[in-house]
C-alpha cells in the first residue's frame, strides 16, 4: 500500500516537474518583460517601477437548444493581452486617481481587448508584447504628468497611501486543466431537457445553456512572480419566462457552475429542476401582484447571500476606502459594530469547495500575482479588515489577494467567495415561526419568504442614492393567520445598507451556495456567497418595472 | 389589394402547397429548404390571416427574410493564427405593416423609436434555430411577429397624432405596390477545408517575418454562404445564395518621424473553385512588403491645388463616393422629435435627391446601376443579385444621363415621381428593414481618352495653371481586416458623435507626383483630398476609354456588401491635396524582438 502511494507520489512528481519546464509561454513572457523592462526603467521622463504582462487564454465552447431544438452552437478560442506599467513610484505613480474624470483613461478601459496568437509562437507573442508595451509605455508618462499636475492643484486627499504595495514574488505553474465535452452528445441532452417546455402553453421564451470554458492566466511581472493558472468551468443552465395578462414578464432560472463536468446534476435532478420551473412559472403567471411594502420577511439561504454580496461585499472593497467620489459606508467603521453580534463574514478565494459544493470565487491567485487567502472581515458582527488588492489604504497597506480583473480591464479589489456565518442558527421550519411571531408582534397580516433570487445590483458612489437592488425570482407571502403560503410577484427588494444590517434578527442552519458573475469597473468575475437563510424585522419591497405589451395574440404555432 | 384578397389568395396557397407537398410553383431543392420555406410561410399565413385582437387591426403587409449562414474567417499574423470564427448562424429580420400602402407605420420616428433600437441595436436580424426543427422555427417567428406587430401598433398610432399636428401634409404613400415573385436556386457547395486555409494564412503571413522593418501585420481569409429565404404576404416566395471570399494581407510600418502606415492587398471571388493560388498571394505579401518600404520613405507633401488624375481602383473608389453613395433614395423619415431630427440629419448621408433633373457631371458621362449582369469580360461581378432583400427583381436603372440626374435606387418607399422599386433594397439601416444601395455601378462616357492622352491632358492642365507638378493617384485606402475596420469604425464613431459630416474621408495610399517637363513620377504619401465634394464632379475634364471592372466590399450598417463598379480612369481639373498628419507614435524605445537590431 505504501508502495503504491509511494509511485502514485512520484508520478504526480515528474507530471508538475514536466509542466513547470514545459513553459514556452511564460518563458517568453518572462524574457520580454526582462528586456523590456531594463530598457524601459531609464527611459522616459518617469521611471518605469513595475510591469507585468498576462495572458488570458479563453476557449469556450456554448450550446443552446430551445424547446428541444439546437438554437445556436459557438466553438472559440482567443487569448487576450494585459501589458501594465506603472512609472513613478510606490508613493505616486501614473494610475493615482484625477480629480477630474479623465476621457482618455475612459477610452482606454472600453476600448477592444487586445488579442494574441493562439499558436505557441514564442516571436509573436513577444512581437505582440512589445507593440503593446511600447503604446503603455507612452500612455503611461502621458497619464504620469497629469497626475503630477493634478495632484499640485488639488487638496490632498485624505487618505494619503501611496498608489502601489510592493509585495513578495510567488512561482506557481499549475497543471493546465482541459475540460471538454462531447458536443454532439449535449445538444442531444439539452434539447431533451428543452423538450419538456414544448407543451406549455404559458412558456414565451426558455432556453437550455451548456457552456464549458477553459481559462489558462500566464502572467509575469518584473519583480519576478511567474504564474500559470488553469480556472475551467462548467456551465449548465434553464432559463424560462411567462408573461401574465397584465404584461409583467417573470422568470425563472436554474443553474449550476462547476469546475468539471462531475459537478453537474444528474439528469433526473435536472428534470426536477425544470418541472419546479415549470410549478413556479404556471403559477406565477396568475399570481397576486404585491404592492410596495415593508415589513418582515425571509431570505432564504442563496438570496441572502446574494444580499450580503451586494450591500456588505462591495462596500468592503479595499480601493472604495480610499476614493473621495465613493460612499465609504465603512471606512471609518474598522473595529465597531457593523453587523448583529452573532454574525462573521469571511471572504475566502482559496476555498474550492464548501460542503462538497464548487465555489465559482475560487482561485489560487489573484490578477496581481498574490495568493488567495482567507479574510476575517467582520468578527462577531465587528469589521476587522478590508479586501485588498496592492492598491493600499490607510491602516491596510498590503495586499490580502483581492486584486481581480476580467482581461482588457484595470485590476480593483474585488470579492471571490464571501461566507457568512452564524452562531444564532435554527432550522428553516423554526426560522419561519420566528418570522410568524414577528409579523404578528408588528401587527401585520403577513410577511414575505425570498426563495430565490437572480441577482441584484448597489450603487456605491456619493453622486448616487447608495442604495441596492436585489431582485427576487421567487417571493412567497406567508399569513399569520394559517392560511397556505402564496406565490406573489412583482417586487423588487431595495433599501441601504446601514439600515437592513440593524434589522437582521435570526439566521437559519441551511447555508447554501450561490454562484455567479459579479460586473464592476473590472469587469465580469466569477464569485460566490454563501449565506444561511436570514430573518429580517424588516425589508422594504418596491414595484418590478414590467412591460405593457400584452401576452401573444396568436397561440403558440403548434396549438393552431 | 384589399384584405378580402389576400385571404383568399393564402387560402389558395395553403390548398395548393398542401397538394403538392411543397410550396406552390417554388422548387425546393433539400430539406432545409422545405422545412424552413414551410415554418416562414405558415406562420405568415397565419399571421396575416390571424393576428388581430378587438383593438388592433391586422397587418395589411408582412415580409420575412431568413439568412441561413456559414461562415469562416482565419486571421494569422507572422505565420501564426490570431482567431478563428466558425459559427453557423441563422438570422430572420421581418418588415410588418399596419394601415395600408398609403399610410402605414413605416417611414417614422420618435424617441421611443430610437430607444427601441439603441436597445436592439441597429440591424433587425434576431436569430433563429440553427436545426431543421420546423416547430422551434415557427416558434420564433411566432415571437418576434407578435414583438413586432405591437410594436407597429404603438408606433402608428404616434405617427397618426403627429400627423394631426405636422405643418406639411403628407404626400406620398408609405409603400409601393408590387407584382409578387416565385424562384429558387439549387444550393451552392460551399466545402471549404479549414485546415488549408488556416496553412495557408500561416505561410502568406509567414512571408512578412522576412520584412523587419513590418511593424505590425495581419492576414486574414473570410469565407461565407448564405442561403436566403424571402417571403411576403403578396406571395413573393424566394430562395437565393449569397457567397463570398476573401483573403486580405495587411501591413503597417512606422515612418522616420513616427507616422504609422497600413496597407493591404486582398482578393476575392465569388465561386469558391477560383480562391487564389498560395503562390499568388505570397507575390502580393511581398509587394505589400516592398512597396510600404518605398512609401515610408517617400515624401511628404503640404499642399497643392491643381489638376489629378485618379487610375485604377482609386477611380473606383472615387466613383462610389461621389456617385455611388449618393444614388440611394434615402429620404429623412417623418420625425416627432427635434433632437433626433438633428442626429439622423449627421448620420443620413447627402444624396443626389435635391439635384434630379440638374447637370452635376460633364454632359459626355452617364452612370447606371444594374445588379443582372454577372459578368464581364470572365471578371465575376460581385454586386450582382437576382432579388433585392424585399424580394424586387434586380434590374438595370439609370441614374445620370449625359451629366443630368435622371435616377435614383429606391427600395418599397416611393420617392418624388417614383412609385415602383427598383429592387435596390440591400441594406438594413438603423432598425429600418431595407434601404437602397448600388450593386453594379456602370460609368460610362461617349468622350473617352486614351491613357496616354490623358497623361497628356495632364500636363497640359497644370503648365495652364503656371504648376510644374500634377498628381496622379492609383490606390485609395479601403479597410478589409478586423482590425483596419475596428480602427476605422473607431473613426466613424469618433467622426458621428463630433456631429461631422465628411464629404470624403477615404486616404489616397498610393499617390504620385507628376514633373511636367520630364513626365517622372515619384511617390509621397501623408496626403488627404480637401473639399472634394458634388461640385467637384463638374470639374471633371476627361474619363479613360478604358474602363476597369473592380470588385469591393464595403461596410455599411456594420455588415459587409459585396458591390462592382465598372468605371473609367477619371481626369479632374482641379483637386485640393493637403497634408495629413496621420496617426503619429513616437518611434519605440526598443527593437521588435522579432527581429532584433
Amino acid at each position: 500500500m505504501s508502495r503504491i502511494f509511494l509511485i502514485t507520489i512520484t508520478l504526480l512528481t515528474l507530471l508538475t516537474l514536466s509542466l513547470a519546464v514545459d513553459t514556452p509561454i511564460l518563458t517568453a513572457m518572462q524574457e520580454e518583460i526582462d528586456r523590456a523592462f531594463d530598457k524601459l526603467k531609464d527611459s522616459g521622463n518617469a521611471p518605469v517601477y513595475y510591469m507585468s504582462y498576462t495572458i488570458t487564454d479563453v476557449s469556450n465552447v456554448s450550446l443552446l437548444a430551445q424547446f428541444g431544438a439546437l438554437e445556436s452552437y459557438s466553438d472559440s478560442k482567443q487569448r487576450y493581452m494585459d501589458v501594465e506599467i506603472r512609472v513613478g513610484d510606490f508613493s505616486l505613480d501614473n494610475t493615482h486617481p484625477l480629480s477630474e474624470f479623465d476621457w482618455s483613461r475612459y477610452y482606454r478601459m472600453v476600448d477592444i481587448p487586445t488579442t494574441t496568437t493562439i499558436d505557441d509562437d514564442i516571436d509573436v507573442i513577444k512581437h505582440r508584447l512589445w507593440l503593446a508595451t511600447e503604446d503603455k509605455f507612452r500612455t503611461a508618462q502621458e497619464d504620469y504628468i497629469k497626475v503630477l499636475g493634478d495632484v499640485k492643484v488639488k487638496v490632498e486627499q485624505e487618505d494619503t497611501s501611496g498608489d502601489f504595495s510592493p509585495i513578495e514574488p510567488e512561482t506557481y505553474i499549475g497543471e493546465i486543466v482541459n475540460l471538454e465535452i462531447d458536443s454532439a452528445i449535449w445538444a442531444d441532452k439539452i434539447k431533451k431537457y428543452s423538450e419538456k417546455f414544448i407543451d406549455k402553453d404559458f412558456i414565451l421564451y426558455t432556453s437550455v445553456r451548456i457552456r464549458v470554458n477553459n481559462t489558462v492566466r500566464y502572467f509575469v511581472t518584473n519583480e519576478g512572480t511567474k504564474i500559470r493558472i488553469s480556472e475551467p468551468r462548467v456551465l449548465l443552465s434553464i432559463y424560462a419566462s411567462t408573461k401574465a395578462d397584465d404584461g409583467m414578464s417573470m422568470y425563472n432560472y436554474e443553474s449550476v457552475i462547476g469546475e468539471s463536468l462531475s459537478d453537474l446534476p444528474s439528469d433526473e435532478v435536472v428534470f426536477a429542476k425544470i418541472d419546479t420551473i415549470l410549478y413556479n412559472l404556471e403559477i406565477l403567471q396568475n399570481a397576486p401582484v404585491v404592492e410596495p411594502y415593508t415589513g418582515p420577511a425571509i431570505l432564504k439561504s442563496k438570496a441572502a447571500g446574494v444580499f450580503f454580496h451586494e450591500i456588505f461585499g462591495h462596500r468592503v472593497e479595499g480601493h472604495r476606502q480610499k476614493n473621495e467620489k465613493e460612499g465609504q459606508t465603512f471606512t471609518k467603521k474598522v473595529g465597531k459594530e457593523i453587523l448583529p453580534d452573532f454574525i462573521s463574514i469571511y471572504v475566502d478565494a482559496s476555498m474550492e469547495r464548501y460542503n462538497g459544493t464548487f465555489l465559482n470565487g475560487y482561485y489560487k491567485y489573484d490578477d496581481e500575482g498574490v495568493k488567495s487567502r482567507s479574510v476575517h472581515v467582520v468578527e462577531n458582527g465587528i469589521l476587522r479588515n478590508f479586501l485588498m488588492s496592492r492598491n493600499p489604504i490607510e491602516n491596510f497597506q498590503q495586499s490580502n489577494g483581492h486584486g481581480r480583473k476580467r482581461h482588457g480591464y484595470d485590476c480593483v479589489a474585488r470579492q471571490g467567495n464571501l461566507i457568512v456565518e452564524s452562531n444564532k442558527t435554527m432550522p428553516f421550519d423554526k426560522l419561519k415561526k420566528e418570522l410568524i411571531k414577528e409579523v404578528k408582534a408588528q401587527g401585520k397580516e403577513w410577511g414575505l419568504i425570498f426563495d430565490d433570487i437572480s441577482g441584484g445590483f448597489t450603487m456605491t458612489m456619493r453622486y448616487t442614492p447608495q442604495a441596492f437592488k436585489v431582485i427576487p425570482l421567487r417571493v412567497w407571502r406567508v399569513y399569520v393567520d394559517g392560511r397556505p403560503d402564496e406565490l406573489v410577484r412583482g417586487v423588487d427588494i431595495v433599501g441601504t445598507p446601514l439600515t437592513s444590517f440593524s434589522k437582521i434578527i435570526a439566521t437559519g442552519d441551511d447555508t447554501n451556495v450561490f454562484n455567479g458573475l459579479c460586473g464592476a469597473e473590472s469587469g465580469m468575475v466569477n464569485v460566490s456567497a454563501v449565506s444561511p437563510s436570514i430573518l429580517v424585522s424588516q425589508i422594504e419591497v418596491e414595484k418590478k418595472y414590467k412591460s405593457k405589451d400584452k401576452p401573444p395574440i396568436l397561440d403558440p404555432p403548434e396549438r393552431q | 389589394m384589399n384584405y378580402r384578397n389576400i385571404r383568399l389568395g393564402t387560402l389558395l396557397f395553403i390548398v395548393l402547397a398542401l397538394l403538392f407537398g411543397s410550396t406552390f410553383g417554388q422548387k425546393l431543392y433539400t430539406n432545409t429548404d422545405k422545412v424552413l420555406m414551410k415554418a416562414l410561410t405558415d406562420e405568415l399565413d397565419r399571421s396575416i390571416e390571424k393576428l388581430k385582437s378587438e383593438d388592433l387591426e391586422a397587418p395589411y403587409f408582412i415580409s420575412y427574410g431568413l439568412k441561413d449562414i456559414k461562415m469562416l474567417v482565419i486571421g494569422g499574423s507572422f505565420g501564426s493564427i490570431l482567431y478563428i470564427l466558425d459559427t453557423p448562424s441563422r438570422e430572420l429580420s421581418m418588415d410588418i405593416r399596419i394601415g395600408d400602402y398609403e399610410l402605414d407605420n413605416s417611414n417614422f420616428g420618435d424617441a421611443r423609436t430610437a430607444s427601441r433600437i439603441l436597445t436592439r441595436g441597429v440591424g433587425y436580424e434576431r436569430g433563429v434555430t440553427i436545426e431543421d426543427d420546423y416547430n422551434a422555427i415557427r416558434r420564433d417567428i411566432w415571437l418576434i411577429t407578435d414583438d413586432e406587430f405591437k410594436n407597429a401598433h404603438e408606433v402608428f398610432a404616434s405617427k397618426k397624432a403627429a400627423l394631426e399636428v405636422a405643418a406639411e401634409k403628407k404626400e406620398k404613400p408609405d409603400m409601393t405596390e408590387e407584382e409578387p415573385h416565385i424562384y429558387s436556386e439549387q444550393p451552392l457547395e460551399w466545402d471549404i477545408d479549414s485546415v488549408l486555409w488556416k496553412e495557408h494564412v500561416k505561410n502568406v503571413s509567414m512571408v512578412l517575418k522576412n520584412y523587419p522593418y513590418i511593424r505590425n501585420s495581419e492576414v486574414e481569409f473570410l469565407s461565407g454562404y448564405g442561403r436566403q429565404y424571402i417571403v411576403n404576404s403578396e406571395g413573393t416566395r424566394i430562395i437565393q445564395n449569397k457567397i463570398y471570399s476573401q483573403f486580405t494581407i495587411s501591413a503597417t510600418v512606422q515612418t522616420e518621424n513616427g507616422v504609422l502606415l497600413t496597407d493591404n492587398r486582398s482578393f476575392n471571388w465569388i465561386d469558391p473553385a477560383d480562391f487564389p493560388l498560395e503562390t499568388e498571394l505570397m507575390a502580393a505579401t511581398d509587394d505589400l512588403a516592398l512597396y510600404l518600404k518605398e512609401l515610408s520613405e517617400a515624401d511628404t507633401i503640404d499642399y497643392y491645388i491643381g489638376p489629378v488624375l485618379f487610375e485604377g481602383s482609386a477611380s473606383a473608389e472615387i466613383w462610389l463616393a461621389m456617385v455611388g453613395e449618393k444614388v440611394s433614395a434615402l429620404e429623412m423619415p417623418m420625425i416627432s422629435d427635434e433632437s433626433m431630427k438633428t442626429t439622423l440629419q449627421a448620420l443620413i448621408p447627402e444624396t443626389f435627391a435635391s439635384r434630379i433633373g440638374q447637370v452635376i457631371l460633364p454632359k459626355n458621362i452617364s452612370v447606371y446601376n444594374d445588379p443582372t449582369v454577372t459578368k464581364i469580360n470572365n471578371v465575376k461581378l460581385l454586386g450582382s443579385y437576382k432579388f433585392d432583400n424585399e424580394g424586387i427583381s434586380s434590374r438595370k436603372v439609370e441614374l445620370i444621363d449625359k451629366g443630368k440626374v435622371t435616377g435614383m435606387l429606391l427600395h418599397r418607399k416611393p420617392f418624388k415621381d417614383w412609385d415602383k422599386s427598383t429592387g435596390s433594397a440591400r441594406i438594413g439601416y438603423l432598425g429600418v428593414f431595407s434601404m437602397p444601395y448600388i450593386g453594379n455601378l456602370f460609368v460610362t462616357s461617349d468622350k473617352n481618352v486614351e491613357h496616354k492622352q490623358q497623361l497628356k491632358q495632364l500636363k497640359n492642365l497644370c503648365k495652364k495653371q503656371g504648376l510644374d507638378k500634377g498628381y496622379i493617384v492609383r490606390r485609395i485606402f479601403r479597410p478589409l481586416t478586423q482590425s483596419e475596420l475596428t480602427q476605422s469604425l473607431r473613426t466613424t464613431l469618433m467622426t458621428y458623435s463630433s456631429g461631422q459630416k465628411k464629404e470624403f474621408a477615404a486616404l489616397p495610399i498610393e499617390i504620385y507626383e507628376v514633373d511636367i517637363k520630364t513626365g517622372k513620377e515619384k511617390l509621397v504619401r501623408d496626403t488627404k483630398f480637401s473639399n472634394l465634394g458634388t461640385r467637384s464632379l463638374r470639374d471633371i475634364v476627361s474619363t479613360s476609354s478604358k474602363a476597369g471592372i473592380y470588385n469591393l466590399n464595403v461596410i455599411q450598417t456594420f455588415l459587409m456588401l459585396p458591390i462592382s463598379i465598372i468605371a473609367p480612369d477619371v481626369l479632374f481639373e482641379e483637386v485640393e491635396i493637403v497634408h495629413n498628419p496621420g496617426q503619429k507614435e513616437k518611434e519605440p524605445i526598443l527593437t521588435s524582438p522579432m527581429f532584433g537590431d
